[in-house]
Parts: structure tokens; C-alpha cells; sequence
């Protein structure tokens, strides 16, 4: 464990020093339904191409089902406004702003779960056979998020502000990222919602950044840019 | 032989009437003696007990995904995000399965950069 660790910060060492402008990839973790699909759609949209999507995101959980990635991403602060058109922009956060400048691969994955069960699908209206195919897929797709770690430069790690953080799959995952040496950021979202407590999440995990978040209505979005340029730039 | 752990009578043999409790006094809690230990204290006899050793908790977790039955699914992430293959327990009839390419995957992964 602790050699793993040791390698893997001196992976991220030599390659800030041999390879600066190395893409970084970024993965998008998390259970089913924290968002991660819609937060991936919200950097493409304001990064990239505002009719691009990454994947479709729904209510039914596991509606992603193999990783999928999107490469060459700027995520240039200065000249894109990432605010939301009703949120307040922070003067204080300007010298950020022209420092905030990442190039990154996004790489989209399943929600990861301990239990995986078809009759979840039936309870929302699917067949049992097709249900039964989902449910296969969504283990294999944990799988393949699982050994996409491996490739993974950081990891925005998304939570659901209305759900318990203390669930076995968060407490895994955090616990095994910082044995790999891998940076992490929370991302508390969902913050719009009225029973939302992004609180819970920094008071569970507060040895990592936490940023409450909303990508469905892009609210506070720019925090969470200037906190990835900052970790994995 | 038998012995009654309320009142202390003793029986040779299993008698029909014990099966409802002893038929001195009901108590239902006999002691088999063996011949010539008929002076052995109870407190003897517990520290005859051996409590084995915890099974290591590896044991336990060696599954990394649990087939319950077809389209349910028990996936031990720690283990998943531990080790290089995957392990699988079938329930239905007890028996396990390793997923080769999990253990090749990540040597074709390196090949591939």
C-alpha cells in the first residue's frame, strides 16, 4: 500500500517536471444518479461545443454503462464566462481566473455501486429481460470504471448533497485514491435542490476539497474549474 | 450417561420421558458424562473448549463480484479496486469463476500506450 502510494506520487512528480504540458485525465467518479453524466455534458458544453454531448443522463441509475472519453479539453478561465447568467461573480477570484488554465481528457464513467439488482430497472418500467441485460452491463461497467483508475491523473469524485456521504462505496473509493497517491476533489452536487446539505459531505471528508456544485444549473462551476486547474493543472 | 444439570440426577441411557424435560424435577439441560469422569466440575470441562482462531478476513473477501442469480448482482469494490483479477462466486451452485481477461487486461493496457 505504502509503496503504491510512493510510486504513484512519484509518477505525478516526474511527469509535472519531465512532461508539463501533458494532457491530464481526469476522471469522472462517483454512485449512479451523483451526476457525473450531466456534470461531463456542462464542460463540454461551456468548453467546447455547446451541441456536444458526452452521454445521455437520466433518472433511471446506471444509464451509463461503459466509459466513455473526450479528449483535448481547454478549460481556459480567461476567456470563457462559466457563470451562471443569475449567480454573482467573485472579484476576488480574477487573479485565479488568469492562472485557471488546464488541458484535460474527460473520461465519463459508470456509477459504481455495491449492489446491483434488476428489479431496480422494473421499477422503472423496463422489461425483465432488458432489465436483467442492464443489470449486467451496469456490474460490468463498475468494473470497467474500476480499471480505468489505473490511467486516471485526478479524480472529481461526484456526490449527491441530498443523499448520506457515509455509503461504503465513497468511503472505498476515497480510502483506495489516497492509498494510489491520486488527487481528489469532491464535488457536492445537486446544491440546487432544497434539501441539499453539501455541509455533510465537508464534514465527512474534510481532508479533501469539497465544492458544492450544480451542474444541471451550472451554479458554482467556476469554483470547481479554478480547484481542477489548481490540483491538476 | 446423563446427567440432569438442574437437579443432578443421572441417567444411563436416553429415556423417552426426557425428550419433555428431566422427570424429576423438568429441567431440560442434561450433561453427557463420559464413564470415569463422573467427578469432572463443569468448570473443567469449559476449559476444554478450544475457540479456534478467527478465520483471516481475506477468506471472506476473496469474492469480488457475487452472481446472487441472473440479473443480481453483489460487487465488492474493495476487493475490485485491490486486486488484479476478478473473482466470481456463482451461487447457484456454489462454485467460482476467474475472469481471465481482468488478469490480462492490464498488461494488453500497457502494450496499448
Amino acid at each position: 500500500m505504502k509503496s503504491r502510494k510512493r510510486k504513484g506520487i512519484l509518477a505525478r512528480l516526474f511527469r509535472v517536471f519531465a512532461f508539463r504540458k501533458k494532457t491530464a485525465k481526469i476522471g469522472l467518479y462517483g454512485p449512479p444518479n451523483a451526476g457525473k453524466t450531466t456534470l461531463a455534458n456542462r464542460i463540454i458544453h461551456t468548453f467546447v461545443d455547446e451541441n456536444e454531448d458526452m452521454g445521455v443522463s437520466t433518472e433511471v441509475p446506471h444509464e451509463t454503462r461503459r466509459a466513455v472519453r473526450r479528449g483535448g479539453i481547454l478549460i481556459d478561465l480567461r476567456s470563457k464566462s462559466v457563470q451562471n447568467p443569475g449567480s454573482h461573480s467573485n472579484p476576488d477570484s480574477k487573479s485565479k481566473r488568469e492562472r485557471a488554465k488546464l488541458k484535460l481528457d474527460v473520461v465519463d464513467t459508470p456509477g459504481l455501486a455495491t449492489k446491483i439488482d434488476f428489479h431496480e430497472f422494473m421499477a422503472y418500467g423496463l422489461e425483465e429481460e432488458e432489465a436483467k441485460r442492464r443489470a449486467k452491463e451496469a456490474t460490468e461497467g463498475v468494473i470497467e470504471a474500476i480499471k480505468w483508475l489505473d490511467d486516471m491523473d485526478g479524480v472529481v469524485l461526484l456526490m449527491d448533497s441530498t443523499e448520506d456521504p457515509y455509503t461504503q462505496t465513497n468511503i472505498v473509493l476515497i480510502g483506495n485514491m489516497e492509498a494510489r497517491g491520486t488527487p481528489v476533489i469532491i464535488a457536492a452536487n445537486k446544491m440546487d435542490l432544497s434539501d441539499a446539505a453539501p455541509q455533510r459531505i465537508i464534514n465527512a471528508f474534510p481532508q479533501h476539497p469539497v465544492i458544492p456544485i450544480s451542474a444541471l444549473k451550472g451554479e458554482n462551476m467556476e469554483k470547481l474549474y479554478e480547484e481542477m486547474a489548481r490540483r491538476f493543472g | 450417561m446423563h446427567k440432569c444439570l438442574k437437579c443432578g440426577k443421572k441417567f444411563e441411557k436416553i429415556m423417552e420421558e426426557m425428550l419433555g424435560g428431566c422427570p424429576e424435577c423438568g429441567g431440560n439441560l442434561f450433561l453427557y458424562v463420559r464413564e470415569g469422569e463422573e467427578r469432572i466440575k463443569a468448570a473443567d470441562l469449559v476449559d476444554r473448549i478450544k475457540i479456534e482462531e478467527k478465520v483471516p478476513l481475506e477468506c471472506e473477501k476473496i469474492e469480488s463480484l457475487r452472481i446472487l442469480s441472473p440479473g443480481v448482482y453483489v460487487l465488492n469494490l474493495d476487493a475490485l479496486l485491490e486486486r488484479k483479477e476478478i473473482v466470481m462466486g456463482i451461487k447457484e451452485d456454489g462454485s467460482y469463476a476467474i475472469h481471465l481477461p481482468s488478469l490480462f487486461g492490464r498488461k494488453n493496457a500497457a502494450k496499448r500506450r
